[in-house]
């Protein structure tokens, strides 16, 4: 993975990394110590943030008999992501944000681009939420043209007028979007010292700043949505330092971007909304972690809770990443790491469709009331009771015995929903189990072949408390033969933030004409001033330029064309023969996405844009262990249960172990379960189970 | 496509199913997925803004005998072209000469199934060891079609012959490649050769993904079962659309159109409608209209089928997937040959989808909302809506780049996206909607016009008082001013489709605004930028032409100013039954104006919030006035009326849905029970703020509003000419009759 030494710790005596997932429910810790790993829950507090934290700590701090201080006192360095930014967002609930836009343009926030969106039903529709009070965009005289020309000045008294007029409004943050300032952000930058000017504490962002890549409507919003999460993530930013500081702590605090990297605080201070599902990005970072130390190249990642099955495809153990995603049905240019979500949880809710076909989810019950066997009063039929009645749950033991359900109540919910259809409750069980794990394949199957990649090439980590019992069924769908279960899967979000590096993408339009004429001089300027952006930002943060990685790609199309093709470039300057032989090469590249013959004729390639992407190593976390001893299966079974496999009409007898006695290298064949901590693991027929060194779960599918 | 994905309330399918019914969802999600990386794929290698940034595609999978069994796109009226083109590559080819690695081109209304001929489609057969399985199909506006002006759009030919190239199915593409013969034809036939090339290899190229796709399903269900779980989905979808109809009241319900053509000198509206029969569990569409006119807005059959349907998915049957069952339970007759809805050669019909297409549509809108609103199925009540504006106006030039030298085309998507949508009971419409038939259609950005062409976008805004007025506001429709900088000159089209016959509201609502618009000539524009001014309204200079809705020869010069306004949808319900605050909220958003808040939804404002008494005054004197009394009938509380639900049955009796108000017997027309005011639409909707363009002959169009004589409170607005008899009620059979009166209780 890296070709650089990793940082050694600035001061000997730091020795100790925490990553924070800062969740809606629970704030949730693993602690990296030179001798293990351990984990802390606490609730979270939205009111201040830092209490939940801090306790959390505490928690994991007991089990190495460790006080606050003391665990804080050895910490190099503390990594965060949070949900704060992603609830303000999808939520709608933020700031209220003033906007200066170009002349001419005040709707733009209304058209929208457009709103309709590709569904069938009038009904579905809905106009764009008014993100920002109409009263609260102010129109100001200023034209950049295509070409360049600032034709129109900006006119200085009218911005002056706005910022007074928005401060009356009482507006908590100011938002400049002006057209073609992604090519020419004069006027934004100009704005931003008028605003300073005028009202130097408000919070204020430049759609230059936050994305400068053409389509208005997208860098607009950006820059508005950065403006509206601002409040949210400042309740975190602000005084996190400062609290933990007063407790103790001497490393360094550092964020974790939705984009999969970290970041300084300054840079989420000033840009909150890469802060935006850097918890789901915390996740797949560890899964690569892990995938590299066990020698998988290509693996797809998944998680499952009650109410979400998230999961992303990491092919050569590079996260991809979606840029330009669309937030409350509003387009942005933010980048997040791909993760796609569908509505298919343990609490997914089964029901029958009009045209007399069953479906499960994307309604859930959510925690209250919940599946029928969580005895709270559910009475639709959910996957959990499905798995209860199947026998795969112990009614018993879920949570590890922290919560009992009713298994009457499961089999009453099932039976009435398969008695519509002419089951009996067993098969209706496991129906509802195929269409899960049936939802579950089409999904990965969107993110795998629909994209052109062959499933069977990749491994599944699954990890979050539902998906155990089902990825290998969903394996065996798409000829998926290994499956790694990690450990501290409850937990896995924040142990990710601690395996990936300092990352930063810096994006830019070149749109350069490849010929055997062209002149590289002026791209090679550009990339400099990349280069130099990045070194700057380095420092500012204190690591040293000189150890980062430059990794750079190149946007390229048909001239005439939209969408660019990925292509990656050596970090070097470019010639004017490595430029040509760019172009020579570019059909085949596209025909081996499109198909033979379908390569454009008579058309240029264009390079149209550049991105350089920085990297800079960390020291790997400590991993954790499993239990100590020999691998022993007597000693690991914890006894039997009936279970209904796959296709059978009847439960049968099938062992069950347990995780705490489960050691390394025990080797277990289905059908079996394994009852962990705070799920459990179904080993289908011709599926084994093995542990290793450290403590993730390994299966692989036999013959 | 979306289904509904709400937990369902009673299901149609009674007994055990005797098939897989997890196969056949499988199946059948997959036959969308196929479609939708077909689309994708050309999405992502296509040059042309109307296919990346406005989505204007459709993809379609069928099987071997030709039916639809997969949907995905941007663009609901091409489920017909699909099919239409598939037979029409039958008829052309002996099967037996059909190979692997051919592909065939459409476009011609008349011949190939094609919706116009800007909407080029691609065929491609799919095999499955030499053996023909299915077809795919994809279908994008191409940048030019060649013929007598450019995109595909001839406002001035009198035939078809003169419109466009018109590929009759024709094979041009053999073993994967694109023939060097037709390559050449191509090039030499449109204006823009190279971008047109390459999107027709995208469109293969995007076949190809969906062919790999196909046989990736193929080789894990087996082509039996794959056969298999067609016909079965097929059924699936074709029970559920009968059971919906069955909640319809059987009878027969009407609505008529005017087509707006002005485009040889003369001012012309040339009438359409339809009769809806509702017979148990099928529909009998009977459209009729004026004999066919040498003129591009004749409608031909692919168009009337697919605007039809298109109303019918959006409105009436969104959650049924979507294969062939469409066209099963729904039965299309339209008339004897040779009509404005039923066109043959050489009738020109480059704009049969944007002119009888749309008017169409939205005759099954009206003709829908007036069966829905007397079901007694709660859900279908709830879907009576407004009609879409579906008045696409813009225009389509071509010049030389002063920079290159070469041609280019410049086809303005947004102001096609600009129009408003029809209001509904759950929200006010949707502004810049677009067509109805334009789903997830985008706009181009501004940056992204501004880099393709030499047209400088100097404003989009919303136009105040756009949507219909009603208790739920149609959709707002946008203006925007696009000015010629960095041209000489450019030639083209400009078309638009509703100037002056509006779309209707629903339940006494209002009709929406007409699009419009002009060309300032000889701005000033280009001085202003020069010396670092901004263009606005006030400044802008040079003079206003006023442009025929239909013209071939439009010439735009350096510093012209091409001024384009959408309309809006109809609205829902009476405008005095809107939420005062909702209107106090419009006004503060310039959505509308107090003047229009006090006349038109008789609310008072007082600051930023409504004068609670103010308003009720002012109301009763509207209802007053309305009626020339003071009405004898409370309007019942919020929860004993429904959402545009204006007109009930209730004991064989038409009823006030508002206050109870007996309207006539069911057999009558509950109308003449009712107090009528008539007068010019364009001078009664321009009195209240809401534009429509004026006709300068005859006949003029007139809105006719009918108000209960209990509460005063409008039951319905028609829209018609001067001289057309007055509009008849639905006529419910005894078994419709017993159905409505269900919905009452």
């Amino acid at each position: 993975m890296s070709t650089v030494a990793p940082e050694t710790s600035r001061d000997q005596g730091l020795t100790t990394l925490i990553g924070v997932d800062v969740g809606g429910t629970h704030t949730d810790i693993a602690v990296s110590t030179p001798t293990g790993l351990v984990r802390g829950k606490a609730l979270t507090s939205h009111d201040e943030y830092s209490r939940g934290i801090l306790e959390a700590i505490a928690v994991a701090g007991e089990r190495l008999d460790l006080s606050l201080a003391e665990t804080l006192g050895q910490t190099e360095q503390i990594v965060l992501s949070t949900t704060v930014v992603t609830n303000a967002l999808t939520e709608l609930r933020g700031a209220k944000v003033g906007v200066l836009i170009t002349q001419g343009f005040k709707d733009t926030f209304r058209l929208a681009g457009g709103a309709r969106q590709p569904v069938m039903d009038d009904q579905a529709h809905r106009n764009p939420p008014d993100l920002v009070p109409r009263s609260c965009i102010v129109e100001i005289p200023e034209r950049v043209l295509s070409d360049g020309t600032a034709a129109v000045a900006l006119d200085e008294d009218a911005v002056r007028m706005a910022v007074r007029q928005l401060r009356d409004e009482g507006v908590d943050a100011i938002a400049v979007c002006f057209l073609w300032s992604f090519k020419v952000p004069g006027h934004e930058q100009r704005a931003r010292e008028i605003i300073e000017d005028e009202w130097p504490e408000v919070f204020t962002s430049l759609s230059s700043e936050v994305y400068p890549v053409i389509r208005e409507h997208e860098r607009f919003f950006s820059a508005v949505f950065n403006c509206f999460c601002q409040p949210a993530a400042s309740i975190l930013l602000d005084t996190l330092r400062d609290r933990l500081d007063s407790e103790g702590f001497a490393g360094e605090l550092t964020m974790f971007s939705g984009a999969g990297g970290v970041i300084p605080v300054e840079t989420a201070r000033r840009l909150p909304v890469l802060l935006l599902a850097s918890g789901p990005a915390g996740g797949v970072a560890g899964a690569i972690h892990l995938a590299e130390r066990m020698g998988h190249e290509n693996i797809i990642v998944t998680d499952m809770g009650g109410t979400s099955y998230d999961l992303s495809l990491v092919e050569d153990r590079r996260a991809a990443i979606t840029p330009r995603i669309s937030v409350a049905g509003l387009d942005t240019g933010i980048s997040i790491v791909d993760v796609l979500s569908v509505g298919a949880g343990g609490g997914s809710i089964v029901w029958i469709d009009e045209r007399g076909v069953p479906q499960v989810g994307p309604h859930s019950a959510g925690s209250m009331p919940g599946p029928a066997c969580y005895g709270r009063g559910g009475e639709r039929p959910t996957v959990t009771d499905a798995a209860v009645v199947a026998g795969l749950i112990d009614p018993a033991g879920y949570l590890n015995g922290r919560m009992s359900l009713d298994r009457e109540a499961a089999v009453r919910v099932v039976g009435a929903f398969g008695a519509k259809l002419g089951w009996t409750p067993n098969q209706a069980a496991n129906a509802i189990l195929d269409l899960t794990v049936t939802n579950m394949a089409n999904a990965t199957r969107s993110v795998s072949v629909e994209r052109g990649y062959d499933p069977r090439e990749f491994a599944m980590f699954a990890y979050g408390g539902t998906l155990p019992l089902f990825a290998p069924r969903i394996c065996d769908a798409l000829d998926i033969t290994r499956v790694v279960l990690p450990a501290n899967s409850s937990v896995f979000c924040a142990f990710g933030l601690l395996t990936a590096d300092f990352v930063r993408r810096y994006s830019t339009s070149v749109d350069v004409t490849l010929g055997a004429d062209v002149d590289p001089t002026a791209i090679n300027e550009i990339r400099r001033g990349l280069v130099e952006q990045a070194r700057t930002e380095l420092a500012q943060v204190g690591l040293d330029p000189d150890r980062a990685e430059l990794e750079w790609e190149a946007g390229v199309r048909f001239a005439g064309q939209v969408w660019e093709i990925t292509v990656p470039l050596a970090d070097e300057d470019l010639t004017t023969a490595s430029m040509t032989a760019m172009a020579a090469g570019f059909p085949a590249t596209y025909e081996r996405s499109y198909g033979e013959g379908t390569a454009w004729e008579g058309s240029e390639v264009l390079l149209a844009n550049l991105t350089l992407r920085t990297r800079v190593p960390r020291r790997n976390p400590t991993l954790a262990t499993p239990p100590p001893g020999d691998p022993d299966v007597e000693a690991a079974l914890k006894g039997r249960r009936r279970a209904l496999l796959p296709g059978a009409d009847e439960q049968t007898e099938i062992p069950v172990y347990d995780g705490n006695r489960f050691a390394e290298g025990l080797t277990v064949s289905g059908p079996a379960i394994v009852d962990e901590h705070d799920t459990t693991l179904f080993i289908p027929p011709s599926w084994s189970c093995t542990r290793d060194h450290m403590s993730n779960y390994n299966l692989k599918k036999e013959g | 496509m979306s289904t509904d994905t709400a937990p369902a309330t009673g299901t149609v399918a009674p007994a055990t199913p005797d098939y897989d019914v997890l196969g056949v969802e499988v199946h059948r999600k997959a036959m969308d997925e196929i479609a939708r990386e077909i689309g994708i794929t050309l999405v992502r290698t296509s040059g042309s803004p109307v296919v990346t940034e406005a989505k204007d595609l459709s993809c379609a999978i069928l099987d071997e005998s030709s039916e639809l069994v997969g949907f995905s796109g941007f663009v609901g009226f091409h489920v017909s072209t699909s099919a239409l083109g598939v037979e029409a590559v039958l008829r052309n080819y002996d099967l037996a000469d059909i190979r692997p690695g051919d592909a065939f081109i459409a476009n011609d209304p008349h011949s190939s199934g094609a919706i116009h001929q800007g909407d080029v489609g691609v065929i491609m057969p799919y095999f499955h060891d030499d053996e023909l399985i299915g077809w795919g199909y994809v279908n994008a506006h191409l940048l030019d079609v060649g013929g007598s002006s450019v995109s595909g759009f001839a406002p001035e030919a009198r035939e078809s012959f003169a419109e466009a190239l018109a590929f009759p199915a024709v094979r041009f593409v053999r073993d994967g490649k694109l023939s060097h013969d037709w390559a050449l034809f191509i090039a030499n036939s449109v204006r823009v050769p190279v971008p047109v090339l390459n999107d027709l290899r995208s469109m293969i190229a995007a076949l190809n993904a969906g062919k790999r796709r196909l046989d990736a399903v193929i080789a894990s269900h087996g082509l039996q079962t794959h056969r298999e779980y067609c016909r079965i989905n097929k059924a699936l979808s074709e029970q559920l659309i009968r059971s919906r109809i069955a909640e319809l009241p059987d009878g027969e319900y009407v609505s008529k159109e005017w087509i707006e053509y002005d485009g040889h000198g003369t001012a012309d509206l040339y009438e359409l409608g339809v009769a809806m029969t509702v017979r148990g569990d099928e529909i009998d569409l009977r459209f009729h209209g004026v004999d066919q006119v040498p003129a591009y807005v004749n409608g031909a059959r692919p168009s009337v089928l697919g605007n039809a349907m298109n109303a019918l998915q959006t409105v009436f049957i969104p959650d049924v997937p979507v294969n062939a069952a469409l066209w099963r339970a729904i039965h299309f007759d339209l008339g004897p040959a040779g009509s404005i809805v039923n066109s043959v050669p050489p009738a020109p019909v480059s704009q049969s989808h944007m002119e009888c297409g749309m008017r169409i549509t939205r005759l099954m809108s009206d003709v829908l909302a007036q069966a829905m609103a007397l079901s007694p199925s709660d859900r279908l009540r709830s879907r009576v809506a407004g009609q879409p504006n579906n008045g696409i106006a813009t225009c389509t030039l071509t010049g030389a780049d002063r920079r290159t030298g070469q041609p280019i085309v410049i086809f303005p998507i947004a102001p096609t996206v600009g129009l408003g949508g029809p209001a509904q009971s759950v929200s006010d419409g949707v502004d810049t909607y677009s067509g109805q038939f334009n789903i997830g259609t985008r706009m181009a950005a501004v940056e992204v016009d501004e880099a393709a062409g030499p047209m400088v976008t100097l404003w989009r805004r919303i136009e105040a008082s756009n949507g219909g007025a009603g208790q739920m506001r149609g959709g707002q429709g946008m203006t925007s001013a696009l000015a010629m900088r960095g041209i000489d000159s450019m030639t083209g089209t400009a078309f638009n489709s509703c100037a002056e016959v509006p779309p209707r509201g629903s339940g006494g609502g209002q009709p929406g605004a007409g699009s419009d618009y002009h060309v300032v000539r000889g701005s000033e524009v280009n001085d202003l930028l020069d010396r670092g001014a901004m263009p606005t309204v006030e400044t802008l200079g040079g003079s206003t032409q006023r442009m025929p809705s239909k013209t071939g020869t439009l010439t735009l010069r350096e510093g012209d100013v091409f001024v384009v306004a959408s309309g809006g949808g109809g609205g829902l319900g009476d405008p005095l039954l809107r939420d005062p605050a909702a209107v106090a909220k419009d006004v503060a958003d310039g959505y509308t104006d107090e003047a229009a808040a006090r006349e038109v939804y008789g609310v008072v404002l007082d600051g930023a919030g409504a004068d609670e008494a103010a308003t009720d005054a002012q109301r009763l004197r509207i209802r007053t006035a309305r009626i020339g009394a003071v009405p004898p009938r409370e309007i019942r509380d919020a929860a004993r009326r429904e959402i545009g639900v204006a007109v009930r049955v209730v004991a064989g009796r038409w009823t006030c849905g508002c206050c109870g108000e007996d309207l006539g017997d069911v057999d009558d027309n509950y109308r003449a029970a009712c107090v009528a005011t008539s007068g010019s639409a364009a001078s009664t909707l321009g009195a209240r703020g809401t534009r429509l363009r004026s006709r300068t002959v005859g006949p003029d169009v007139l809105l006719t509003e009918y108000f209960c004589r209990g509460c005063g409170l409008s039951v319905r607005a028609d829209v018609g000419v001067e001289g057309d008899e007055v509009v008849p009620a639905p006529r419910l059979t005894a078994e419709g009759r017993r159905l409505a009166d269900r919905a009452a209780t």
